[in-house]
């Protein structure tokens, strides 16, 4: 059942914030106060933070080559080089 | 002692920038990759922007505190070093910030005969999952928040920081590309077994 003073556009804005680690303790238990106060936003919280898991999950990440690596380090030392 | 003697570091300080650099900043060079080729869609054009990133990061390493964000620093090093190439390829000698950027970006991929069309094939078979494409049919815009934030894990200060736009537009930005994401793969999410 959603409070009196529950505001389900403000609760779903706030969402995002909570799930990119924005909040403060207290902006924190607030919300949750919020969201576990209308079964609508307590759905969209739990959509949004699938969703969240989701992307970091199957996003494949692509790796720096060992060449790029030492390229940078050889490049590196010739500069210490040139300076010494 | 010559003027450039005087100015070059000595090799203790050296030693120790090396130091702080292998430590510091090289463990980042995966995160930093995987930016550029999200950015560029070609192999050999993010190893250059990784490289050009590392060797401005070590002549300015003096400058770098350490112990402090040595992540962000590099991710934005890293994109003016983006902006920078766009200003070569587009032979503009004005100022170029990342909006003008992000505009000449969108309007080559409107006219599908932009330079980055050529590679965008090969980058899908390096990358060719449904988000990733998903991801990088995005403008340049809204991949690089998305990118940052819920790859990376920057914070929204951070993010603000590194692409040097107003905290409310980072989070507008994030706001829309999440929303086009879902239209594009929420029935590939809810077939992986997530809910929506």
């Amino acid at each position: 059942m959603r409070g009196i003073n529950h505001d389900c556009n403000k609760c779903e804005e706030q969402i995002s914030s909570y799930l990119d680690g924005a909040f403060n303790e207290e902006q924190e238990r607030q919300f949750f106060a919020s969201v576990n106060n209308c079964p609508r936003c307590a759905e969209k919280f739990e959509k949004e933070k699938s969703f969240k898991v989701f992307i970091k999950k199957k996003m494949p990440v692509a790796n720096a080559s060992r060449d790029l690596i030492s390229n940078i380090r050889s490049r590196i030392h010739q500069d210490n080089f040139r300076n010494e | 002692m010559s003027e450039n003697e005087q100015n070059s570091p000595s090799k203790d300080e050296n030693a120790r920038n090396e130091a702080i650099f292998n430590s510091e900043l090289i463990p980042h060079i995966d995160a930093l990759f995987n930016f550029a080729i999200h950015l560029t869609y070609d192999e050999e054009r993010a190893n250059d922007l990784v490289q050009e990133t590392y060797m401005k990061a070590w002549r300015f390493i003096g400058s770098f505190e350490s112990g402090t964000n040595g992540k962000a620093w590099l991710f934005k090093i890293l994109k003016n070093a983006f902006i920078n190439e766009y200003r070569k390829q587009a032979k503009r000698p004005t100022k170029v910030d990342f909006e003008d950027v992000v505009k000449y970006h969108d309007a080559e991929e409107g006219t599908g005969v932009g330079y980055l069309d050529l590679n965008q094939d090969i980058f899908q078979g390096m990358l060719g999952d449904e988000v990733s494409r998903a991801l990088d049919s995005l403008p340049v815009d809204f991949r690089t928040v998305v990118l940052l934030c819920d790859i990376e894990g920057f914070t929204y200060e951070e993010i603000a920081k590194i692409v040097d736009i107003p905290i409310g537009t980072v989070r507008s930005r994030l706001h829309r590309a999440r929303g086009m994401l879902k239209g594009m793969l929420e029935a590939y999410a809810s077939k992986m077994g997530y809910k929506n």
